[in-house]
């Protein structure tokens, strides 16, 4: 595989913040497309399934509102997201349209494992077992290759899992691919490809790997998301003759997973320049046939010649991230082309392009129930402002906070950061005559440097201090260290189960520890 | 003198955290939003408060904005939007306020602003000494000077001219009497205080120091006057000299020991509450200084009785502070912000306050601190009173532990809160249909009692800033440990699974494996 740089769109670049980077990248994508264009942002709170407040979102240009969760906005009707969250329903669907989905039957509740078994020696093999409802890819068993293997799946899904209704199709072979469709059209589509290194000559894949990782945080929605060495990357490991020490050559591509998901390490390809003419009719097809679904991203298994193409899936709210951050190929500005389609009004609005919002307070302060609706402060307006960069040298103890008065009384925007009550360094944007009285007011403070300055700027006047951190700065970051903290936790309770496991299959083989 | 007696609802544990400049408006914002309003906090370039004059609000608390399904309210502080510009204007204008008062009959201190210093002369012959000179826009008692002769007159202009440069200086004839500061909404004296300037009673052993230290622990306790300690400066040191004492020396007992001479309760002096004392006279004469301004519905009266004249009004404060109206030093609290909420929304009067509910002043704004936000609303008000549950729990626990018990209670839908009680001693308490189960949770947690407590509409974990400075260390720690841990548990997998089916080799790492 050719590794290309991808093209990212600029925009979007520096622009998502650290609290954005965690399953929210279409949410903050979303709101920031219809932000940068003037329309009002509003968040608020729902309770979700955990207890915990979790936020909800909407954009209004004074006269209409739209409501969105995530990457499903309020066009999309609650029959047509019924429809997408069942996947028997869909397949009635799909197949009512013509659409090309793969063979197969659905069992409910009342059928027997036993029934589900004889139709599948029926059937022939390979086949793929999936719950009719569950998400994520939770207990979805695919390329089953006999009887055995078969009673095995069956077990875990209906009895284990205790999902009852599942589906048996025949498996296709070919290669996944998601692609994004608004209104008639495709905007993208992205492949997961399985998560890989790609040598030097000099370093080891455990080297690499952690070089991939320090990449991947480059990549806001893969930020999160490291290859993490577990279960899957030993099984890859030990079925090979490679190890962690292993050298691989220059250019040589070693895949260290099987699967592909994004969180398991995969990498995002932008492959939309791939898809022929038919693969995208039928991508198109599949949202048509479900009533009251604007845009979805549609699951394709096409062949691998990249002909035809059968519809696997259909979501209602497909992740935005590896559309807009590929590791290769383009980014697509799916954002963009949401907004339009719901606020035609405001295509060619000017849109406020170099600045962000910081979601972090909005979801502090919501996630601590003190706030159950945010209105987010308007981007500022695109005529007149420059932006600089300023440091200040002094004795800025006595001064700071009647500074901090005068700048939050200007209309300035972007970051103040207060250095040991001795260095200032701020970047701002606002009007040149309001940058000049900055100048000005630091000059009574102490010595100034003023140059220009270019980037995405925080669409507030942030004010930090770092010899007093405020009880918001404080907060947050020990919420972010706590989610840490959790993720850390986690892996470690996977790795000590494993282990534990593998030491009790020995003890069993060898009768001893 | 009596003890002070506050309202119940308004205990200071809830009260403390909104302080200084914040308070006024937490109380009128808190009676709101218990009475079912909708509470908007917002920020100070927000569209919604272009026309309402406010000032020092580029920190969030003090724009808020009570709702209901007929109507907005916007607040400054403890001000509503039913106080005009004009009143705000005029109240900051001491000449401004004066004529207005004059051409509504209202008693006011004779008196005219100097252009010069010799005016001084000309003006001072019209009135009957002795005499006020202070600057015309001052507040906190800055730039007054009282009980003035003739001779002091010219000495003290050129002092505030100096002080004050460029401001202009009012000369007022000097009124002799009790002052007290009431609290007007509508037709009503909603409340009374007279103001003591800073004093302290000997007991014949503790030295002046002692007795003031004793003093600001007493007002440590008070919502309002924690932020307004006695300090012991040149001032004061003047005021004690004047009586012939140090800050050493043992006053007797019973001896009142002034330590100012100006009665404002920011320098220390003491609020005592007086409503139900006041002459009527005095009540009317309030309610009509309000009236003798344009739309000035609700504020403060700086009222002096004069043996001679009766009540004559020397101030009116549209943004006036009622904190310490509601948490006097000595006597009776009386209820303001119910009176304000009254008179703006006189349908809540039938809700039932929801008085065992608070908001987290800090939590509601966050988003407003850090300027993400326009407007921030407060989640509603849990209406109900809550049963609950109370434990104690005698064990140290870090920021993952407390993180545990509250994402715990997020998950039983409970209300509720975990305080910390001393070191290594923790008082919870939950509210809601799974309280005992999650009572069940809390390993070593003893039950220490039921029924109801101050709640807010979650659970919440208390945390000072400094709890969360400290968390950070030790969260830090934390992972470093956990990843320190799976890394080890790592290394030995790989062991594991390079020796696995080498039985020989599965003895070595079983010594340090398991």
């Amino acid at each position: 595989m050719i590794q290309t740089k991808p093209v990212w769109l600029s925009h979007l670049t520096d622009a998502v913040p650290l609290a954005a980077k965690d399953k929210k990248i279409s949410l903050y994508t979303i709101a920031l497309e219809g932000w940068r264009r003037g329309l009002e942002l509003t968040f608020w709170s729902i309770r979700g399934e955990d207890g915990e407040f979790q936020l909800r979102y909407q954009l209004s240009d004074g006269s209409n509102v739209h409501q969105f969760q995530g990457s499903k906005g309020d066009l999309i009707t609650d029959e047509a997201e019924a429809i997408c969250d069942d996947k028997s329903r869909t397949n009635e669907a799909m197949r009512a349209h013509g659409v090309p989905v793969p063979h197969g039957k659905t069992f409910t509740e009342a059928a027997t494992d036993e029934a589900v078994i004889a139709y599948a020696k029926d059937k022939g093999f390979p086949l793929v077992l999936k719950p009719t409802n569950a998400s994520g890819g939770k207990g979805v068993i695919v390329n089953i290759r006999d009887e055995a293997s078969f009673q095995k799946a069956v077990t875990y899904v209906r009895q284990e899992l205790g999902l009852k209704h599942v589906i048996v199709e025949q498996f296709v072979e070919g290669e996944e691919c998601r692609v994004m469709v608004l209104d008639g059209k495709v905007l993208g589509a992205v492949q997961r490809r399985p998560a890989s290194v790609t040598g030097d000559g000099k370093r080891s894949i455990a080297r690499l790997i952690e070089q991939k990782n320090e990449d991947r945080r480059e990549v806001p929605h893969l930020y999160h998301r490291p290859i993490k060495l577990d279960r899957h990357f030993y099984t890859t490991m030990h079925a090979s003759d490679w190890t962690l020490r292993t050298v691989p050559k220059a250019g040589e591509t070693i895949v260290v997973k099987r699967v592909s998901n994004i969180s398991a390490g995969g990498d995002p390809v932008d492959v939309t320049d791939l898809l022929s003419e038919k693969i995208k009719e039928t991508a198109i097809r599949a949202a048509e046939a479900v009533p009251g679904l604007p845009h979805c991203g549609v699951d394709l298994m096409v062949d691998p010649d990249w002909e035809e193409a059968v519809v696997i899936e259909v979501n209602t709210k497909p992740g935005l991230g590896s559309h807009l951050f590929p590791i290769t190929g383009m980014s697509r500005d799916v954002p963009r082309a949401l907004i339009d389609f719901y606020f035609p009004a405001s295509a060619d609005a000017p849109r406020a392009d170099h600045v962000y919002f910081d979601l972090g307070t909005i979801e502090a302060a919501v996630k601590a129930a003190g706030a159950s609706r945010i209105t987010v402060a308007p981007a500022p307006e695109q005529t007149g402002t420059i932006q600089q960069s300023f440091t200040c040298e002094g004795a800025l103890k006595q001064d700071k906070h009647e500074l901090e008065r005068f700048m939050k009384e200007l209309t300035l925007y972007g970051t103040v950061r207060v250095v040991k009550n001795k260095t200032l360094y701020a970047t701002l944007l606002g009007t040149p005559e309001e940058l000049q009285a900055v100048k000005q007011r630091l000059e009574e403070a102490g010595t100034v440097t003023v140059s220009e300055s270019s980037g995405m700027i925080a669409a507030e006047l942030v004010w930090h201090d770092n010899t007093r951190p405020s009880f918001v700065e404080a907060y947050i970051k020990r919420r972010q260290l706590l989610e840490e903290w959790k993720l850390e936790e986690k892996a470690a309770a996977r790795t000590a189960r494993e282990a534990a496991g593998i030491r009790t299959r020995l003890k069993k083989r060898f009768g001893r520890r | 003198m009596n003890p002070a007696q506050w309202p119940p609802h308004l205990p200071a544990a809830v009260v403390h955290q909104a302080q200084g400049p914040l308070l006024c408006g937490y109380l009128i914002a808190l009676e709101g939003w218990r009475r079912g309003l909708t509470l908007q906090f917002h920020a100070h370039r927000s569209d919604e408060f272009a026309d309402v004059p406010f000032w020092y609000a580029h920190r969030p608390g003090r724009l808020f904005t009570l709702s209901d399904s007929k109507r907005t309210v916007r607040f400054f502080r403890s001000r509503g939007d039913g106080v005009s510009r004009d009143a705000v204007e005029a109240g900051a204008d001491k000449t401004l306020t004066k004529q207005y008062l004059h051409q509504a009959d209202v008693p006011a201190p004779r008196g005219s602003l100097l252009e010069t210093e010799a005016d001084l002369a000309v003006e001072a012959a019209k009135l009957a000494g002795p005499f006020v000179l202070k600057v015309n826009d001052g507040s906190f008692g800055r730039g007054v000077r009282t009980n003035l002769s003739a001779d002091e007159l010219a000495g003290v202009y050129r002092e505030l001219q100096q002080e004050h440069p460029g401001e202009p200086v009012l000369l007022e004839e000097h009124i002799e009497g009790p002052e007290y500061r009431l609290y007007v909404v509508g037709e009503h004296v909603a409340g009374a205080v007279r103001r003591d300037p800073a004093s302290v009673t000997g007991d014949g052993h503790a030295t002046v120091e002692e007795l003031v230290a004793r003093k600001n622990d007493e007002r440590r306790g008070n919502p309002r006057l924690a932020t307004a300690l006695i300090k012991l400066d040149a001032a004061a040191e003047a005021v004690l000299q004047g009586q012939g004492l140090k800050l050493d020396s043992r006053p007797s007992a019973g001896q009142v020991v002034a330590l100012r001479t100006q009665s404002n309760v920011s320098l220390g002096g003491d609020p005592v509450d007086v409503l139900d004392q006041l002459p009527d006279d005095m009540k009317q004469t309030a309610v009509r200084a309000l009236k003798a301004f344009p739309e000035f519905p609700h504020g403060g009266v700086d009222i002096i009785h004069s043996n001679e004249r009766g009540p004559v009004v020397l101030e009116v404060n549209p943004t006036a502070q009622i904190a310490l109206m509601v948490f006097p030093m000595h006597g009776k609290g009386r209820d303001i912000p119910k009176a304000i909420v009254d008179y703006y929304f006189p349908e809540s009067k039938q809700h039932t306050r929801a008085s065992h509910a608070y908001f987290h002043l800090q939590d509601s704004l966050m988003a407003l601190e850090t300027g993400a936000a326009s407007a921030s609303e407060v989640p509603v008000c849990p209406a109900e009173e809550p049963e609950g549950i109370h434990w104690v729990l005698e064990k140290p626990l870090d920021a993952a532990a407390r993180h545990q018990i509250y994402v715990e209670a997020m998950e039983r839908r409970l209300y509720g809160w975990l305080k910390p009680k001393g070191t290594d001693r923790w008082h919870v308490f939950a509210a809601g249909d799974e309280a005992e189960a999650f009572g069940a949770s809390l390993p070593g947690a003893k039950e220490a009692g039921r029924g109801p407590a101050f709640i807010t509409p979650a659970f919440r974990v208390y945390d000072s800033r400094e709890d969360l400075l400290r968390d950070q260390a030790e969260v830090t720690t934390l992972i470093g440990r956990t990843a320190a841990a799976r890394r080890r548990t790592e290394q030995t997998l790989k062991l594991l699974r390079t020796t696995a089916g080498l039985p020989g080799k599965l003895k070595l790492f079983s010594k340090r494996g398991t």
